[in-house]
């Protein structure tokens, strides 16, 4: 169930990173109709939605207090993405608060 | 105006909140089913059997909270910028906790309750920065999640 929990949160970091792409392969100002019709979109749908699933199917057995704090990490992993990935400037104050969330999360699992 | 955009910014984390209530709800009553990682596709078609109209209130209920939450975040985005208002979804940590523990009748532990307020923590201070420099990193982290 934990590797399920642990799926949903990738799917929704990968779903935020595909969103970077193809908010940079559509042009300034795209109109709705070429955003929607854009398979990187689609793609980041998919994501999501099977984040959903995961997470639906995780949550008949899990207690949402105890694994609901898991969702932060997936900021820390698109942040560590836009670091190493993208190459964008992340401030240490972004890592002092990843560390937190990674350690809450630890802690609400423990 | 100010004041209707953070009216929508609040409307927009309770229900995001509730949404993730309603979920949990659906779970539980959904707790009994024998679940199986591997026989997960055929898992989900009992879970659509099982499902009576009572949990499928839930069910659809989450998702339409979903749904109307992230219209009004978009909405929200178009006057505020989210370095600004993303520090607000940093509540929805504490207020699910507190939900699931008064209304789904979870337990409450010191480890649980510590964790989500480092979390809630963490998440504020990972996006205050923000503020000073907007360049897109922390916009990438926010834009879908909640």
């Amino acid at each position: 169930m934990m590797g399920l929990v642990a799926l949903a949160v990738l799917c929704t970091s990968a779903a935020q990173i595909v969103q970077v792409y193809a908010a940079r392969q559509l042009p300034v100002g795209a109109r709705l109709v070429q955003t929607l019709g854009h398979p990187l979109v689609w793609l980041s749908y998919l994501l999501l939605a099977c984040s959903l699933v995961f997470w639906l199917v995780a949550l008949t057995e899990l207690d949402v207090s105890q694994t609901y704090p898991l969702f932060a990490i997936g900021f820390v992993l698109t942040l560590l993405y836009a670091r190493f990935g993208l190459g964008d400037v992340v401030p240490v104050r972004s890592w002092a608060g990843a560390v937190l969330i990674v350690a809450g999360g630890v802690l609400c699992n423990s | 105006m100010q004041l209707l955009v953070w009216c929508r910014a609040v409307g927009s984390l309770l229900l995001g909140v509730a949404g993730q209530l309603l979920f949990r709800r659906f779970g539980q009553s959904q707790s009994d089913a024998k679940w199986s990682v591997d026989g997960l596709l055929g898992e989900l078609v009992t879970l659509s059997l099982r499902t009576v109209p009572l949990e499928l209130l839930w069910l659809v209920g989450g998702g339409l909270c979903y749904v109307i939450a992230v219209l009004l975040w978009v909405q929200v985005l178009q006057k505020l910028t989210l370095a600004r208002v993303y520090p607000l979804l940093s509540l929805a940590y504490p207020l699910v906790y507190c939900g699931a523990i008064v209304w789904l009748g979870e337990a409450a532990t010191p480890q649980r309750t510590g964790g989500t307020l480092l979390v809630c923590l963490g998440v504020l201070l990972a996006v205050a920065p923000a503020a000073a420099q907007p360049n897109g990193t922390t916009r990438a982290a926010g834009a879908a999640n909640e």
